[in-house]
């Protein structure tokens, strides 16, 4: 009897020191009301143009660079094109809005220059030289073909998933954590960084985890929104990641913080699990036996996993990967590929095993 | 009174609960209508697998002894006696090729016993490397400078041992002729990397993975269930590919490749392709048993689409036996035949690709699809 006295008067006692702490930390803060969550991305004031308009133009450079695998032949590739679209001049896209816009990817990217040179490295081994270890030009991938430099990466890769990581992921990280910061009174403010970390996922305001989106679609999801589905149905990726939008984009309307917060770690979570997930894929079909010898299909996966590795850069600082592990990581995607595809692939099976244990894979 | 009423009460909560129970420790999952996965997968293991690999410890052991025969005495008898003693082996091959997972993905089995050349490659040049080509250039530089190393990952390793360099070595036009210690060598070399690689993956089998195996009753990528179905539409994705498609020139607007079709120099392609798709079919039904995946689709209460594939089994089946071998042959002599027996093919990949995959929620892995 006396116990359970105790117990519930140290519970009680538990209950009004944290509300006391609420009220004196935030003292201005309007009250929590009531707000719903809604189905859909609808939200009366919602604007992410130019998130759109970033992962936009990173796909129309990949369409272009990927010119160069079209056919067994060379597809000549021109520098000032690919040079323009980077810094947008001269119009360089065929959607017209992005002509416009104001602004050019690598402003946005972190290590933009790094970036920048691998699409260029796609232009240098654009040579017709038939690729070997130590000898970049082309390798076969039915039906056409990949560029790869002397080492096997796929440059067209490196560049593509790699901007995913150092452009929209890294973004949709910075602006969701400095959220965070922000009082449950500056609705607006939080608004306008949540719907544009939105726009990085980009996926259409009525995304349908269980929908199939047609190539043709115009509304399909695009890079990140598109290995959703790809990579991340196991992780039930696309559902998590879109509920949480959501729900914290409606907790902000209803000054509920705690709930916000809830969200952007769920989000940023699943976000870098699924790059983790895309990179363990990458890491490990080029060691079946069904992709053995296709050095076409060996290295464009691991160019892929390199790609997904370098996500991992730009994690969250609460993120489960360890600086050491991430360093492993970081050293077996830049060894030779080559290399790696030898042996036993204790390397790549290094990797594997870090991925899953990290991140419950 | 009221007591005894209190007490019939909590009596019926608690017969709920172990009802629920019971049915928990079966194992029996709503919508599976109490099939029991585990004896499906001891069934495969203890009734087919694990016996295959042990069949084809023997019949490697028994090629062996015909290829030391023939190696002493190069001779049209000695030839003939070994044909013999190849075809059981690499017939009892093609019944192992569907279990490509576990003890035999480690050692990456398939690429170096039988090396198809995968999937997702170019076959439309001649002298390109494609399909059950067999590396001559590589052979005989292996065996003219008696130094290599058939651990090697790399196409030209693949091709210059396991079944296609051993058809080559035995069968090829100049095997009697030039015969020399040099190339009895390599011919040992090769059988004895097959064998060492099948005792391997018999062992594991045996010891530990025979547990890992039956005890693992999901259905996502890496379970004993996701990979059986992967292979039933992998191995059908290779007799639409290397193993008939492609040399009978699906990939190349017609033009025939004659040569690279699977063990061309025995000249049994026809006869290896049959067993693979029968193997395929006892892999699927587990042998008849009512212990397989076919089984386990009704059990989804997939019951007509189990009945469509088990059909066109049968139909695919009886289009591939029409075929004459040899298939290099047939390619033009038969052509119609060869077509039709492809059309039937495709027809059961798709079933086996997407309907049974869909059916048993299990995800199709060994293609990136992906289009980027």
């Amino acid at each position: 009897m006396n116990k359970q006295i105790l117990a519930a008067g140290v519970l009680f006692a538990a209950l009004s020191v944290t509300s006391c702490k609420k009220d004196e930390n935030k003292p201005s803060d309007p009250s929590v009301k009531a707000y719903t969550v809604p189905a859909t991305y609808n939200f009366s004031n919602a604007s992410y143009a130019k998130s759109t308009q970033a992962v936009k133009m990173t796909v129309e450079i990949d369409a272009y660079l990927k010119k160069a695998n079209s056919g067994s032949t060379t597809v000549a590739l021109d520098q000032t094109v690919l040079n323009n679209m980077f810094t947008n001049t001269a119009s360089p896209f065929s959607d017209a809005a992005l002509n416009t816009s104001g602004f050019n990817i690598s402003s946005l990217t972190s290590d933009a220059a790094l970036y920048k040179a691998y699409a260029d490295s796609v232009l240098i081994y654009n040579n017709g030289a038939t690729a070997a270890n130590g000898t970049g030009g082309f390798v076969p991938r039915s039906p056409n073909k990949i560029v790869v430099g002397p080492r096997g990466l796929e440059y067209g890769q490196a560049f593509t998933k790699g901007t995913m990581g150092a452009l929209l992921f890294k973004e949709a990280v910075n602006i969701l954590t400095s959220v965070k910061s922000l009082k449950a009174s500056d609705t607006a403010a939080a608004q306008a960084k949540w719907d544009a970390a939105f726009g990085y996922l980009s996926v259409p305001a009525d995304y349908d985890s269980s929908k199939t989106y047609a190539s043709s679609d115009a509304n399909r999801p695009l890079l990140w929104g598109g290995y959703l589905a790809e990579r991340g149905k196991a992780i039930q990726a696309g559902g998590t990641i879109f509920n949480a939008f959501l729900t914290g984009r409606a907790a902000i309307g209803g000054y509920d913080v705690k709930v916000r917060d809830a969200q952007i770690d769920i989000i940023l979570a699943k976000w870098e699990q699924l790059a983790a997930a895309a990179a363990l894929n990458y890491v490990t079909s080029p060691t079946a036996t069904s992709s053995i010898g296709n050095y076409g299909s060996q290295l464009h996966g691991l160019s892929e996993g390199f790609g997904f590795i370098a996500a991992l850069k730009y994690r969250p600082a609460n993120s489960k990967l360890t600086a050491a592990n991430f360093e492993k990581l970081n050293t077996i995607i830049h060894k030779n590929f080559y290399d790696l595809l030898q042996g036993d692939f204790t390397d790549l099976k290094e990797a594997q095993s870090i991925l899953k244990s990290t991140y419950g894979l | 009174m009221r007591k005894k009423f209190f007490l019939s009460l909590l009596a019926v909560p608690v017969l709920l609960f172990s009802c629920n129970k019971s049915t928990d420790n079966n194992n029996k999952k709503p919508g599976t209508n109490g099939f029991d996965k585990t004896a499906m997968l001891t069934q495969y293991a203890d009734n087919m697998i694990i016996p295959a690999y042990t069949d084809m410890q023997q019949k490697l052991t028994a090629l062996q002894t015909a290829t030391d025969a023939f190696v002493a005495t190069p001779s049209a008898g000695t030839q003939a006696a070994l044909k013999t003693a190849y075809t059981e082996a690499h017939l009892q091959y093609e019944r192992i090729s569907g279990f490509q997972f576990g003890p035999a993905e480690n050692v990456a089995l398939d690429v170096f016993m039988n090396f198809s050349g995968n999937l997702d490659y170019n076959f439309n040049t001649d002298g390109e490397l494609t399909g059950f080509s067999v590396d001559t250039a590589a052979i005989s530089n292996n065996i003219e400078t008696g130094s290599y190393n058939l651990s090697t990952m790399s196409r030209s390793s693949f091709y210059a041992q396991g079944f296609p360099a051993l058809n080559y070595l035995l069968f090829g036009s100049d095997a009697l002729s030039k015969m020399d210690t040099k190339r009895a060598k390599y011919i040992n070399d090769v059988l004895a990397r097959m064998k060492s690689l099948i005792d391997k993956v018999a062992g594991d089998w045996s010891a530990a993975y025979r547990s890992t195996f039956i005890g693992n009753t999901q259905t996502n990528v890496g379970s004993p269930i996701g990979n059986i179905v992967n292979q039933l539409a992998y191995q059908m994705d290779l007799l639409k590919g290397p193993r008939i498609g492609w040399p009978f020139g699906k990939q190349s607007g017609g033009k025939v490749f004659a040569t690279k079709c699977e063990a061309y120099y025995a000249g049994i392609s026809a006869a290896l392709a049959v067993e693979n798709l029968s193997s395929l079919k006892k892999l699927y039904t587990a042998n008849g048993s009512g212990k397989g995946i076919s089984d386990y689709l009704v059990a989804l209460k997939q019951a007509s689409l189990n009945t469509d594939v088990l059909a066109q089994f049968d139909v695919a089946i009886a289009a591939v036996q029409a075929i004459p071998d040899p298939m290099s042959e047939a390619f033009t002599a038969q052509a119609s035949k060869v077509d039709a027996a492809y059309k039937e093919i495709q027809k059961l990949l798709t079933l086996l690709k997407t309907d049974v995959a869909s059916a048993t929620a299990v995800q199709i892995t060994f293609m990136d699809n992906d289009g980027d």
